[in-house]
């Protein structure tokens, strides 16, 4: 990724190459945004409860149309939400693109994911009303890791009369998860363990979206599959929770404690026995996420609604016991409706609604709650949202939104800020401020 | 509930009573080009840069007006039955992707009227009480 990295910026920046036509062609543009989080009873991704200023974005992009048919470009980027981000730069997106017809194009590099209508640009505060989209969809917390994949892409648009028009995307790469990524903390999070290394097997992506002859209405389906393992551990006794008993006696037999002083229940064995610092490897399989969306725009009005559904097989295992908790399933996933109108070119306003489920089996927590000693509302996040946009000119943009939730499913619970009383429900106001060019 | 509703089915048909109906533009090509009428959806297409060559090979290239002439937001709400902001908002993604760049803009109908004169892959919409000379102006099917 450097190498092209750096040939992509020699290619665009380097006066040499300036010198001839194509310096014309180097488009630049860019963001920067600051916001402001507060929120009641809970803390929600930082210290929100006091307020936080720690909610910022800057993206800087260079693109040149080589030919006809050539293109390429590169994005830098970088955030703070939080505990998420800290300011570190990334390459967003850097890629080549050759497009040999409207129905056919390839791409190659570090792009944007096209998962459901709007992933591909959750990074852009200026296309929408809100400032968190919905979380019941797109969850804020994996973000560095459903943005953009390292790969290649095939994509295009296929005319189909007075059907519409198709367009599509298929893409294969690797994800970027590791232990700075939002996915990474929601794994601490679950097992109560630290990982430190990954190894994720390629991506495989498809999206259609159906331009349909009614203007303004857009389908869409998407799909992703892949595989990863996380290797680290234990950090606090609770890991022990969700392993089964007979794990925990098989460790500690290993460890040289005769049969008559195993425990016969997990309690026991917390109480008696350290069982913190062991190796563990978390493996998921066949991971299968689907998107199904749908979107109507006429004049100022906005409508969406998207579904999505993300299905795993997992298991926790030791180097040398194996299994401490056999292959099992999850689903989880949510849904979400919204709204918008444009009232004039400076004023824009929306709501939604979202839900979002840790497990689609246990919707409302119980059997996680008796299993866990957790609340219930650890497993559910109920968001209803009210946006409001004003566009100050060409550039700037201020945006206000207050959100209603009930349920604490996409909030870090191992932080020292948010111990495991979390109150089911609480508000979240933000602010934001925006430039573009 | 029902209030949210009502405030935007009253939204709505207040959006439906302002639509201009008149074609207040003219889309124009080069003198060359073989094209004698458009539907409103190729139109849109060209403009989005998703059809991007003409039938004979020759690039397609779109000339916009700036967002503050009056004539863009009568050709935006003709063809796209969407608000200018809606079209920037469109563009901001593709730019921000890395997957395209919008059309170039001038600042006025001789402008674009000169533009579409000297490429001839060009198309460009101009106000409708404005001269075409040395342009070909294109039927538009709904």
């Amino acid at each position: 990724m450097k190498k092209t990295l750096v040939f992509l910026t020699l290619v665009l920046l380097l006066p040499g190459f300036a010198q001839d036509s194509y310096v014309s062609k180097v488009a630049i543009h860019g963001f920067v945004s600051q916001g402001m989080m507060w929120s009641t009873d809970n803390q929600y991704l930082g210290k929100t409860k006091e307020g936080t200023f720690e909610f910022n974005e800057l993206g800087l992009n260079f693109s040149a149309q080589l030919t006809d048919e050539f293109r390429i470009g590169v994005q830098f980027f970088a955030r703070d939400l939080g505990y998420l981000g800290n300011d570190e730069i990334i390459v967003d997106w850097a890629y080549g693109d050759y497009r040999f017809r409207d129905w056919l194009g390839i791409r190659g590099g570090k792009m944007k994911m096209r998962l459901g209508l709007y992933n591909e640009f959750r990074d852009l505060d200026m296309t929408r009303v809100n400032i968190f989209m919905p979380q019941g969809v797109y969850n804020e917390t994996w973000r560095d890791s459903y943005n953009a994949l390292k790969g290649l892409g095939v994509y295009g648009v296929i005319n189909i009369g007075g059907f519409g028009a198709l367009d599509y995307v298929l893409q294969v790469g690797v994800v970027n998860i590791n232990s700075k990524t939002g996915v990474n903390r929601y794994i601490e999070d679950q097992l109560y363990a630290k990982f430190d290394q990954y190894t994720i097997k390629p991506a495989y992506i498809g999206s259609l979206v159906w331009e349909t002859p009614l203007d303004g209405l857009r389908l869409a389906g998407s799909f992703m599959n892949t595989d990863f393992s996380a290797f680290g551990t234990t950090e606090t006794t609770e890991f022990w929770k969700n392993m089964t008993l007979s794990a925990v006696r098989d460790y500690l037999r290993s460890q040289g404690v005769p049969e008559q002083g195993l425990p016969t229940d997990y309690e026991a064995a917390r109480q008696i026995f350290d069982l913190v610092g062991i190796n563990i490897q978390q493996e998921f399989r066949n991971i299968g996420a689907y998107w199904i969306s749908a979107e109507y725009l006429f004049k100022g009005f906005s409508l969406a609604a998207e579904y999505y559904d993300l299905f795993t097989n997992y298991r926790t295992s030791n180097p040398q016991l194996g299994a401490l908790r056999p292959w099992d399933t999850n689903e989880l996933g949510g849904y979400y409706g919204s709204a918008s109108y444009r009232l004039n070119d400076y004023l824009e306003a929306g709501v939604y609604y979202s839900e979002y489920y840790t497990n689609f089996d246990d919707k409302e927590g119980k059997e996680y709650a008796q299993l866990y000693q957790f609340p219930s509302s650890n497993t559910y996040q109920k968001d209803t949202a009210v946006s409001l946009r004003l566009d100050l000119n060409e550039y700037w943009i201020i945006k206000l939104e207050g959100h209603s939730v009930n349920g604490t499913a996409i909030m870090y619970r191992n932080e020292q800020d948010n111990p495991h009383n979390v109150e089911k429900d609480w508000i979240l106001m933000a602010g934001k401020l925006t430039y573009n060019f | 509930m029902k209030k949210l509703l009502s405030f935007f089915a009253f939204l709505f048909l207040a959006g439906l009573i302002t639509a201009q109906s008149a074609q207040e533009y003219k889309i124009i090509v080069h003198n060359e080009n073989t094209k004698t009428q458009l539907t409103s959806k190729e139109i849109e297409n060209i403009f989005l840069k998703k059809l991007t060559h003409w039938d004979d090979g020759t690039k397609i290239m779109p000339v916009d007006q700036v967002s503050d002439a009056p004539v863009r937001e009568r050709f935006t709400n003709g063809i796209f039955n969407k608000s200018i902001s809606a079209i920037k908002a469109y563009w901001q993604k593709q730019i921000f992707t890395g997957k395209a760049t919008p059309p170039v803009e001038k600042s006025s109908d001789q402008d674009v009227l000169e533009y579409v004169k000297s490429n001839p892959g060009a198309i460009g919409y101009i106000s409708a009480s404005s001269g075409a000379s040395g342009a070909k102006v294109l039927t538009i099917i709904k």
